[in-house]
């Protein structure tokens, strides 16, 4: 996606929410025939939910004939130590505008996430058992939103055969759960076989059913995900990115308020 | 006739080949029949109800929903939690199904000290022995605005989930996946679950059919070869005439599988429909085939030295029989062809599927029944005169020694009518029934007044019926009361006030305040309705909101001033999928849905009072309020609604165009006379009074029973018919009318009798079907059946006779 970079403290903000992108990463490049865990492994995760910087964001959310359309805003900041900040702003359509989401992560601390509704005029602190459902009203859920190698870890790679996907060759890697409780049964990974990108991550509920397509893309950024079972697609795309440093006083309370 | 007799004559071979084509052709069709049971089908079609259920099925996901009841005192336990929610878990990942609501996986938005809090109601699953936790689970549950009168019942007594199926599945096979998961995790568990919803009934019918398909043919048929064997007494005379009507089966089922038409509860009567009609026309063929074989050539059964003459009998049949034959074949087509202008689908079709069986069944008695005799007495005729009588013993006149011996009486005294070895046979019950028939004959013309006042009693018996008539479009009317099908869905209605909604769909600007309060009056009025249950909307979600922002001050349990307030609550509302707000409120915020949980059986008892007070609700709270700009009232109970209007105006509509058509049919081929109108009047009483002893018998009028009385004018009327030929012929030959009358009712009430009861006996069967309206339309048929033979032995002749003495008196006779 969005410049994923391997150098920890740099801008990774669109990657917050395109996470999955983060799964191409700068690393490693594959070597001639590289094993299901070379090729997770060839795909940086480390900088994901990393980094600090700001993005303009589009999330299309299409069910049938109907369709919404909100434009977000996405400070960062994250110090790659455990501690990180967001600000989350809604820009449109007119009647959320100014709606804001903070949530602050340090270690040792609970984590805090903070709502302000300009209409209301005032914030009121949330729990983060509230953000577990779905991405800012969207098919994503948070874990698909965040998708990263603590992800890949509670799973079992394993190498299928190549496959072309969209017109790219690609290596596919099965990922199957190492214990129950997980949200899939198992995820196909499509990653190409020329630049290491991952281009479709596949879903797999109960009984092999396929639940959710993740389609990747580069230029423009944009990751689609297609809620098979709902029949709603949500389109993420990229409109701005910035990586320069956010400043300190926009994940402040003061500022959710403005 | 004549030509059609010719044909036959001259190409058995070809009209038996291409009869034997087709029917292979039709019984590939037999392996592509599929089942179609679902409520939507009897609909009537492009109805405004049934487009606004189609547009919020696309606007807000399916609008099928299966239901699962549960006790609270076994759901609320530790076990029974777990179990629930392993059930809830179970379901969501079940093929076809688009979301579950239970109170296992619902959520809230809260108020907590600290702030706000989304939290799932249950929570942790209490430990296996922590009572005292379930029992606390049980109560916030309980008091929960979010789930008391929706998920858990009014009195707190049982907890419900709900299971919404995807848009576009086969809601019938999700029926069926869902039912057995529940029954394992009930059989594992222990716990009981009642099951009910559309898709439900749906998969009950499906069963049923199946069950019906494979008693009720079998049935039909071991009645109707007992009525061939009690009229025949031999092989042929079974066979040939059951072989025709199974290969008319065989044809009209097979195209409704060639062309895709699937089955239904109302169609899967067909085949005992056909066999109790159609076999009447190879019996008619049968009979007149062994009188002319004993007959001979006119003049030879006199001749001495009598021997069968087969040659040509089959033709003579054609020839003599065929328009008889064609005349009550072609008025039971109008029929049950005058359903096909219906504008419900399923009667429809019916109607046409049963004009169409009747008019193949028609035809293959015309030409292959005949054509196979033909083919036989050729084969009779190649292996010589000597071996005649042993081939005619394949046609049932068997070559034994009391045949001989009776053949040689008959020479000796030749008795043309009783030369039958079926009707010789049948001999002593016949004259005992000819001399009932002539007792019968003989007081009707001796005392009309009799006649009269019976005719005006049941008249006066069925008028008084007529007003307690009811119409039912129920569809849980098709399963039996004591059924579990029909409990588990009486549990469910009276426990949540219904297994259906009604929906409220409103299109405009849904965010103004103005719009959402007069949501919210609206709501608050129609829970009042008697019939209607709890009523769930955006509303409920945007105050839970306001009230969870404001510290849970109650004055906050309120719709917002301004529209931007309410747009950011449903904002932070849409971060919680599980608070199901995609189902009342479309993703572009333009359409909203109120639903309305409602027994249907409740309105059918009111008169229609409780879908009444609803829609003036919804036209005084809603419609014409600024930011609405339509609201269309629909969901199941309204279709069923519109589906009874539907059916009593078709009724009325296809008995008028069975009564105009059959009366054209009898003019035109009966002599142009207007004494053939009398002819309508049994059948004008046998109408009335079929719908005068549902009226008594609560028999309500249903898609079923509907049918009955337009197939009993084309198929009553033919006993008219033979009583008005018969008396009309005796009248020719120069007999007096009360003599003529007396004859005909001796004569041809023997054969009418006969009709009668053999179809009746034929529809009697469908009293062992699994669907009760089956088994009304069964009896009623067979009731109609008794009242007009009975009429046109009765009513008709006292009606004929006095037309006939009043013309002559005019003309100065004596």
């Amino acid at each position: 996606m969005i410049h994923i970079s391997s150098t920890p403290g740099r801008l990774k903000i669109a990657s917050y929410v395109l996470a999955t992108a983060l799964l191409l990463g700068a690393a490693a490049m594959a070597a001639a025939a590289p094993t299901a865990q070379e090729i997770l492994d060839s795909v940086d995760v480390s900088g994901l939910l990393a980094g600090s910087g700001r993005a303009l964001i589009e999330l299309l959310v299409e069910k049938g004939k109907q369709a919404k359309v909100n434009r977000i805003e996405v400070y960062r900041y994250d110090d790659g130590k455990g501690t990180s900040r967001q600000m989350v702003e809604f820009l449109s359509p007119a009647d959320v505008k100014g709606t804001k989401f903070l949530s602050i992560v340090e270690p040792g601390a609970e984590d805090q996430m903070w709502l302000y509704l300009p209409a209301v005029g005032r914030e009121r602190r949330i729990a983060g058992s509230s953000a577990q459902g779905q991405f800012m009203g969207t098919d994503f859920t948070f874990e698909e939103i965040s998708l990263n190698r603590s992800t890949w870890e509670q799973y079992t790679p394993s190498l299928l055969a190549d496959r072309l996907v969209d017109g790219v060759l690609c290596h596919i890697v099965k990922l199957a759960p190492k214990s129950s409780g997980q949200s899939y049964s198992s995820l196909v990974l499509c990653v190409s076989k020329g630049d290491m990108n991952p281009v479709r991550i596949e879903f797999y509920g109960k009984g092999d059913k396929l639940q959710k397509v993740m389609t990747l893309s580069w230029d423009p950024q944009v990751i689609r995900l297609e809620n098979v079972a709902a029949g709603s697609t949500t389109t993420v795309k990229v409109l701005e990115y910035d990586e320069g440093a956010v400043p300190d006083e926009v994940f402040t309370l003061r500022y959710l308020r403005k | 006739m004549t030509r059609l007799a010719e044909i036959v004559r001259r190409y058995p071979g070809a009209i038996v080949a291409v009869t034997l084509l087709v029917t292979a052709v039709c019984a590939v069709g037999l392996f592509r029949l599929t089942v179609d049971t679902s409520q939507r089908g009897f609909f009537p079609e492009g109805s405004p109800e049934v487009e606004a259920l189609d547009r919020a099925d696309e606007a807000f996901g399916g609008s099928d929903y299966i239901l699962i009841a549960a006790s609270s005192d076994d759901i609320f336990t530790p076990h029974g939690l777990q179990v629930l929610k392993d059930l809830t878990d179970a379901l969501q990942d079940a093929e076809g199904v688009s979301s579950v609501m239970s109170p296992a996986n619902m959520v809230e938005v809260r108020s907590a000290p600290w702030g706000l809090d989304v939290v799932e109601m249950l929570g942790e699953v209490p430990e296996p022995d922590d009572f005292d936790a379930a029992a606390d689970v049980r109560r916030r549950m309980s008091e929960s605005s979010m789930l008391s009168g929706i998920l858990i019942s009014e009195d707190g007594d049982h907890v419900l989930t709900l299971v919404q199926l995807g848009l576009d599945v086969d809601a019938g096979k999700v029926g069926g996946a869902v039912k057995r998961l529940v029954d394992d995790v009930s059989a594992a568990s222990g716990l009981d679950f009642a099951v009910s919803g559309a898709p439900i009934l749906n998969r009950s019918s499906e069963e049923h059919l199946i069950d019906d398909a494979l008693t009720l043919l079998p049935a039909a048929t071991a009645v109707i070869v007992g009525v061939l064997l009690l009229s025949f007494r031999t092989a042929a005379g079974v066979l040939l005439p059951l072989t025709t009507v199974l290969i008319g089966v065989v044809w009209v089922v097979g195209i409704m599988g060639l062309t895709g038409i699937p089955v239904n509860q109302i169609s899967a009567v067909l085949p005992v429909v056909l066999l109790s009609t159609g076999s009447a026309y190879g019996i008619h063929m049968m009979h007149r085939y062994y009188e002319e074989l004993h007959f001979g050539r006119p003049g030879d059964a006199r001749d001495a030295g009598y021997v069968p003459v087969a040659d040509g009998a089959a033709p003579r049949a054609v020839r003599s029989v065929g328009l008889a034959i064609v005349m009550a074949g072609v008025t039971t087509v109008a029929g049950f062809g005058s359903n096909v202008f219906s504008s419900i689908a399923r009667m429809r079709e019916f109607g046409l599927l049963a004009a169409m069986g009747v008019a193949c069944a028609l035809l293959i008695s015309l030409t292959f029944l005949p054509a196979v005799l033909v083919l036989l007495e050729r084969r009779g005729a190649r292996a010589g005169v000597a071996r005649a009588a042993g081939a005619l013993g394949s046609l049932g006149v068997r070559p034994d020694a009391s045949a001989g011996q009776r053949s040689g009486r008959h020479t000796a005294t030749p008795s043309p009518n009783h030369n039958s070895k079926a009707l010789a046979a049948n001999r002593t019950a016949s004259e005992q029934s000819s001399k009932l028939l002539a007792n019968l004959g003989a007081a009707v013309l001796r005392r009309p007044a009799v006649v009269a006042v019976a005719v005006a009693l049941l008249v006066a018996w069925s008028a008084v019926g007529l007003v307690r008539l009811q119409v039912d479009s129920d569809f849980a009317s098709f399963f039996d009361a004591r059924s579990v099908t029909r409990r588990d869905f009486d549990l469910i209605r009276r426990e949540f006030g219904g297994v259906d909604t009604v929906q409220i769909i409103i299109e405009g600007d849904i965010l103004e305040p103005a719009v959402l309060r007069a949501m919210e009056t609206a709501s608050l009025e129609l829970q009042q309705v008697p019939g209607l249950g709890r009523v769930f909307s955006v509303v409920d979600v945007v105050k839970q909101v306001s009230l969870a922002l404001h510290d849970n001050d109650p004055a906050w349990n309120r719709i917002p001033d301004t529209r931007d307030e309410a747009a950011q609550y449903l904002l932070l509302a849409s971060f919680s999928g599980d608070l199901g707000l995609e189902r009342m409120l479309s993703l572009d915020q333009t359409q909203a849905r109120i639903q309305v949980m409602a027994d249907s059986t409740m309105n059918a008892k009111a008169g229609g009072g409780t879908l009444d007070q609803a829609r003036d609700i919804v036209g005084r709270r809603l419609a014409g309020v600024p930011g609405i700009d339509r609201v269309d009232i629909t969901g199941l109970p309204l279709l069923g609604e519109a589906m009874g209007k539907q059916i009593v105006s078709s009724q009325f509509e296809s008995l008028a165009l069975a009564a105009v058509s059959v009366l054209a049919i009898i003019y035109l081929s009966l002599g142009r006379s207007w004494s053939t109108a009398l002819c309508m009047a049994p059948i004008a009483l046998t109408v009335l009074a079929n719908f005068g002893l549902m009226g008594w018998t609560g028999l309500p009028v249903n898609l079923v029973t509907a049918l009955v009385s337009s197939i009993a004018v084309g198929m009553g009327i033919d006993y008219s018919v033979h009583v008005y030929t018969r008396y009309t012929q005796n009248l020719a030959a120069g007999a007096a009318p009360r003599q003529a009358m007396l004859s005909t009712i001796v004569y041809t009430g023997q054969a009418v009798v006969v009709n009668a009861v053999s179809v009746a006996a034929g529809f009697i069967v469908t009293l062992t079907s699994k669907f009760p309206p089956v088994r009304q339309f069964g009896a009623l048929i067979s009731f109609t059946m008794a009242v007009s033979a009975l009429g046109a032995l009765t009513l008709l002749p006292v009606l004929l006779v006095a037309a006939s003495e009043r013309s002559m008196r005019k003309e100065g006779q004596p």
